[in-house]
């Protein structure tokens, strides 16, 4: 999952992006160093330590950056974010209809994100699927979710 | 040792096997469902168990159990997505030799070392149980915050490339650890008013977030970027060729044995750390991470040899070194049995039966195990496009019902938002749950070795376990400046 430079293959992570995230994890080291601040005696021990080691690693990072564009094996950007945003969406429905209901929605719109154009795959696909899960959570482990739109429960 | 043989007639009772036998299937199954671990079975199973006798519910525990942990590993080498977070540490090596085309000679490895480190586990817990309880007694607040320092710093700078990041990721995970309430002084810190964190973060919730999602949404990424490029017909183990794991299994078996009985260490921290041992004790450390049989083979007896010694102390002193460990006091207090020193020469049948269980569940999972991992790998058959949604599907259902709150699926996608940053970005993700896990216990070993010691710091260095352990931290610590001082090749 890390990057590998030796990697003649994968996707590109340039070094503005690698930037951002060694300024955010150091921008995460002072928070977590200003709440231990806010601590009184041994609870600011170890808060502080380890914010203000996050933020020195944070600058060791940067200084190690390097301008050379590093290959991954992680999902593109844009289809990650893409990815993660459906995921939010499928989520936030979950809680209004019910995880299985918004699953009929959420499998052939990732499926689409993930370049798969055969309908009668990804139809098929999401109705077994969604039976599948309904026998085994809603009937077999009897869990309580929020309730169903279309499947009840 | 005529105590341990008397459980054994217990255990070979028919409703004991037919338990030990739905306990393991059921086991191997919910560990190949990522976002599904044995704690969450344990749970649903602890309601129905008011109603069966203890050998019967404590046999379905074990195999549970023992049968997850294996079941983690199926995902792990054919997805990259570990079942269970302590199959962690086998996607390193699992995935790479499933990519190669040899997916069941990966999955044979992970169950004989499964059964392995289970048999080496059951056997702790039955013939020397009570000397490792007298030692790991001896160990105090102090030789725990150095254990805990030792297991972060390794581990970080042993799976990082690049260390700076490898150690950035441990404190990011120390940072989460620290979430919630100060168990000695009751002060909030890192909620900033968010009141469902106010308990701490849920390691359940936090793996699946970081180690499900990201590579899920790579699967998206192209139709063959998931494991369905492995050849499933490939050569499975042979006997002979599973015999040259034995010095594996072994160093394994015992470290995952000790960190079992270590309480707040788990399985997890055991496959890791076995994994990193293993590395290191190589002639050619550089074919791990590309598919080494090794690498499997460390991490998954490991796992499996935390399993019943974990339950040593639970089982003697009542005391639970992890959140299984408490799931099986909980069913033994529900059939009116209390853990503890009592209980050996009180219920001597029950509680001998039951090591005999976790030693008869390992040999369960290997004929099950087989049957299982052939069910699974035609998982493998489904376009990636559509398993990512699916195993996203799992997963947020699965940390749906493992707390019953949305709250904690949102938390879920903000870990698979933050592990797919950072991973693009070169931070492993593995010393983040190591922070997470040994981070708390750190904090709380130094604060009460602070205050033993009334504040004298040179007391951090005062035994030789703990002088030990700080020289083996600061020789970790100095190997990346080692290996910066080497003569550099020209660049071609």
């Amino acid at each position: 999952m890390a990057v590998t430079p030796e990697k003649a293959e994968g996707n590109t992570v340039r070094p503005l992006e690698r930037l951002a995230v060694a300024l955010l994890v150091a921008l995460v080291g002072a928070v977590v160093t200003w709440d231990g601040t806010r601590q009184d005696g041994a609870s600011a021990y170890f808060p502080i330590a380890v914010g203000s080691a996050m933020i020195v690693l944070s600058v060791i990072s940067i200084i190690r950056l390097g301008r050379d564009t590093r290959l991954t094996d992680e999902a593109p950007l844009v289809r990650g974010f893409a990815g993660l945003a459906l995921l939010a969406v499928f989520i936030a429905l979950a809680g209004q209809i019910g995880f299985l209901t918004a699953s009929l929605a959420f499998i052939p719109a990732m499926a689409v994100l993930g370049g798969d154009r055969n309908a009668v795959r990804v139809v098929v696909g999401t109705l077994a699927f969604v039976i599948m899960a309904y026998v085994v959570f809603h009937l077999a482990f009897a869990q309580p979710f929020p309730a169903e739109l279309i499947l009840g429960g | 040792m005529i105590e341990v043989l008397s459980g054994l007639p217990h255990a070979l009772l028919v409703d004991s096997i037919l338990a030990m036998i739905v306990g393991t299937a059921a086991g191997i199954l919910v560990g190949a469902i990522p976002g599904l671990t044995a704690t969450l079975a344990m749970a649903l199973l602890l309601p129905f168990t008011y109603t069966m006798s203890p050998l019967v519910a404590l046999g379905m525990m074990a195999g549970i159990y023992n049968g997850s942990m294996y079941g983690g590993a199926i995902p792990a080498i054919l997805m990259r997505i570990p079942g269970t977070p302590s199959a962690v540490a086998t996607t390193f090596d699992g995935y790479p030799l499933a990519q190669a085309g040899r997916a069941k000679y990966a999955l044979h490895i992970a169950l004989v070392s499964s059964t392995a480190g289970s048999i080496i586990s059951a056997l702790a817990l039955m013939i020397i149980a009570p000397p490792l309880v007298t030692l790991a007694l001896k160990f105090g607040p102090i030789e725990y915050f150095w254990v805990a320092i030792f297991g972060l710093t390794s581990v970080s700078l042993l799976l990082a490339g690049a260390p700076a990041k490898g150690l950035a990721s441990a404190m990011i995970g120390v940072a989460v650890g620290l979430v919630g309430m100060d168990m000695m002084t009751g002060a909030e810190r890192l909620v900033f008013g968010v009141r469902h964190i106010a308990g701490g973060v849920d390691l359940a919730v936090m793996l699946t977030g970081l180690f499900a999602i990201p590579p899920a949404l790579a699967m998206l990424a192209s139709p063959s970027a998931g494991s369905s490029r492995a050849d499933l017909t490939g050569a499975g183990l042979k006997l002979r060729e599973a015999i040259t794991f034995a010095r594996t299994w072994f160093r394994s078996g015992i470290i995952g044995v000790i960190i079992g009985i270590m309480p707040g260490a788990g399985g997890n921290l055991a496959g890791i750390l076995s994994y990193a041992e293993e590395k290191r004790a190589a002639r050619d450390p550089s074919r791990f991470g590309k598919g080494d049989p090794r690498g499997i083979a460390a991490s998954e007896c490991a796992n499996n040899a935390d399993n019943a010694s974990s339950l040593i102390p639970t089982l003697a002193l009542g005391v639970p070194g992890n959140s299984v460990a408490a799931l099986m006091m909980g069913a033994m207090l529900i059939q009116g049995l209390n853990p503890g020193p009592a209980l050996f020469s009180q219920h001597a049948d029950v509680v001998y039966g039951f090591m005999w269980q976790m030693l008869l569940t390992a040999f369960m999972m290997l004929g099950l195990g087989l049957v299982g991992a052939k069910l699974f790998v035609n998982m493998l058959r489904i376009p990636a496009a559509l398993l990512a949604p699916m195993i996203l599907i799992i997963c947020s259902l699965g940390t749906y019902a493992s707390t019953n709150a949305m709250a904690d699926v949102w938390l879920m996608l903000a870990f698979g938002v933050t592990g797919y940053v950072l991973s693009r970005s070169g931070y492993p993700i593995a010393p983040i749950v190591l922070g997470a896990i040994l981070g708390p216990m750190a904090e709380s070993s130094f604060r009460q070795g602070l205050l033993i010691s009334r504040g004298d710091p040179l007391s951090f260095v005062s035994s030789p376990i703990s002088i030990i352990l700080v020289v083996a931290i600061l020789a970790i610590l100095a190997l990346p400046l080692l290996r910066r001082r080497k003569p550099r090749t020209p660049a071609g």
